[in-house]
């Protein structure tokens, strides 16, 4: 069965562009473009790792990562933040909340499923 | 001054100040003085300041009437109305007042100036002037005894008028020197007093706008960290997209490409990647120009450093046809640094030799152990014996056989933003920031950067870092 990987990001192009990569390795791919979306579905399905970008209107990706860490369902899914702050502060902060890795923005498709591949297989 | 007082009073200057007699005066010795006056002429002297306050009051024997008829409730009443009299009356301001009491006593009343203000009086009695017949006392009450009334006005002194009024000028001529050297005192304190006051007041004004530039300057600095971190994700974001999708179209993701689109696509590719490390090369610059550079210190063996940075330019190098080649000269220490920010200025450098070659030319990093003195001003002035405190450094020299740099270009390469010809930017690509952040981070190291070039023949650029440059 293929692993399946949530998306979430406000920028819609930056999803589309992370399905489309991620599609032609044969990952499942679930998009969600705010953070209340990805809470409700991760709340409802299963994930083998969240992709998760940090600064979202409304649930910003600090507060996806503190409160599925808070859920006792999927305390062992790997966050990884896709993100353009990757300042030291804010790396501090990802990792305080949860984050397992962060990937900076712009990436290329490799780095991407380096990343990918180095969570899921854990 | 800007400094806004509560209370005005501090405005006003020390000459309009208006001084009080007690103010000029040192009561203690003013006192020696008028004693000394009664005790010679025994005569009672009061001396009042302006506001009625008794500052001398010496009795003499003429008292003892004025205290025995004080002790009768009728007596008490007129003697009391008496030294109102005395204390609050008008007097004449160019003279002498004259003051005969009920029991026919009398008094010389004087007043004290100073710049043309009564600042007190001088009350001089009683005494019995020569040739005048004293009223018989009125009846005081039941145990008045009239006899011992007339013994006590025995003792009341008798003098001639002029007598007194010679001792009153004599006496007010007396008080005027001491009020002249008092003021002088008075008005140099109260100046001292006010100077200081003054330069409390200034100081104190720009103590409060240093902390005010203070608190502006550490909120604007935040606002800049903020505003860096902000312009930094903002320009990294859309950049994602721009690069991520030329990479896709160039990977026929979306249909296969003729050779001039995917000409274009790598393009696009390339500038945007070019933009990234601009935007990256600023965020590093601003990092360490506003001191936000921290270095993760490590020992580390600088032979690998240089390799690390070769291998990252060798795919740069190899499409110039550029050789890189490395020579370690002497057995390397390893050294006490930040390896990432090592091998960033080496990437760098190397990057540029390779940039700037000409095709087929060679990159050569030779590495060296060299001893510098420490601090040499410092030592230059003691005997040769002394000027054995030297450091040991690893110098990297980095030789290209490129295009060179004219000598007046030499000191300017290191400025941000400069490149050698503005056109260098469209042939040769970068941002102008590279030997900037390289200069700064070495100096953060405790080392330092120079050039030496050749024009047409190439240059060599020595990076000096000391083996352990201490906490």
């Amino acid at each position: 069965m293929s692993k399946r990987i949530l998306v979430v990001d406000d920028d819609l192009d930056i999803v589309n562009l992370e399905e489309k990569i991620l599609k032609r390795e044969g990952y499942e791919v679930v998009t969600a473009t705010d953070g209340a979306q990805a809470l409700a579905l991760l709340s409802d399905q299963d994930f083998d790792l969240l992709l998760l970008d940090i600064m979202m209107p409304g649930i910003d990706g600090f507060e996806v990562s503190r409160t599925v860490r808070q859920r006792k369902t999927n305390t062992r899914l790997p966050v990884v933040f896709v993100t353009a702050k990757d300042d030291a502060a804010s790396m501090k902060e990802g990792f305080r909340s949860g984050g397992t890795v962060f990937l900076s923005k712009p990436f290329t498709a490799n780095q991407l499923l380096k990343v990918v591949r180095s969570m899921i297989d854990l | 001054m800007s400094h806004e007082s509560p209370d005005s009073s501090q405005e006003i200057s020390v000459l309009q100040h208006n001084f009080k007699l007690e103010d000029l005066l040192d009561l203690e010795s003013f006192r020696e003085v008028c004693a000394g006056y009664s005790d010679l002429f025994q005569l009672g002297l009061k001396i009042f300041d302006s506001s009625g306050v008794k500052l001398v009051d010496i009795k003499s024997k003429g008292r003892d009437l004025c205290a025995y008829l004080f002790s009768f409730p009728k007596g008490k009443n007129l003697c009391t109305r008496e030294v109102v009299h005395i204390r609050d009356s008008r007097i004449s301001l160019d003279g002498l007042t004259e003051h005969v009491c009920f029991t026919g006593l009398h008094y010389v009343l004087a007043p004290i100036l100073h710049e043309g203000v009564m600042i007190g009086r001088v009350v001089f009695g009683p005494f019995v002037p020569v040739g005048y017949t004293l009223p018989s006392l009125p009846q005081m009450g039941e145990n008045f005894d009239s006899q011992t009334a007339s013994s006590l006005v025995e003792r009341v002194r008798k003098t001639q008028k002029q007598v007194v009024h010679k001792l009153v000028r004599h006496l007010i001529q007396t008080i005027e020197v001491m009020l002249y050297i008092g003021y002088k005192h008075a008005l140099t304190s109260r100046m001292h007093l006010e100077a200081a006051t003054s330069s409390y007041n200034e100081l104190q004004d720009k103590n409060i706008a240093l902390e005010e530039s203070y608190r502006r300057l550490k909120e604007l600095d935040r606002l800049k960290s903020n505003f860096l971190a902000n312009v930094s994700h903002e320009l990294r974001t859309p950049l994602t997209s721009v690069i991520g999708y030329s990479e896709m179209l160039l990977e026929g993701l979306a249909g296969d490409l003729g050779e001039e689109q995917s000409g274009y696509i790598k393009t696009i590719m390339e500038k945007g990647e070019q933009l990234l490390s601009l935007i990256t090369g600023i965020l590093d610059y601003s990092k360490i120009e506003s001191g936000n550079l921290s270095l993760t210190l490590d020992w580390t063996d600088p032979i690998e450093l240089v390799k690390s940075a070769i291998s990252t330019v060798l795919p740069m190098a190899r499409k110039h046809g550029v050789r890189v080649e490395v020579e370690p000269k002497d057995e390397i220490p390893r050294i006490r640094v930040d390896a990432y920010k090592i091998k960033q200025i080496l990437t760098n450098v190397v990057g540029n030799a390779v940039k700037f070659n000409r095709k087929d030319g060679k990159v050569s990093v030779r590495l060296e152990v060299v001893s510098a003195p420490v601090e040499p001003d410092l030592h230059q002035d003691l005997p040769a014996s002394f000027q054995r405190l030297e450091e040991k450094m690893i110098m990297i020299a980095i030789n290209d056989t490129g295009v060179g740099i004219a000598p007046e270009q030499q000191d300017r390469i290191f400025d941000s933003f400069y490149q050698v010809d503005s056109s260098s930017t469209r042939e040769y690509g970068g941002t102008g920031l590279g030997l900037a952040i390289a200069k700064s981070l070495t100096l953060a190291h405790g080392g330092s950067i120079t050039v030496n070039s050749n024009l047409g023949k190439g240059s060599e650029f020595i990076i000096s870092l000391p083996v352990d440059r201490g906490p």
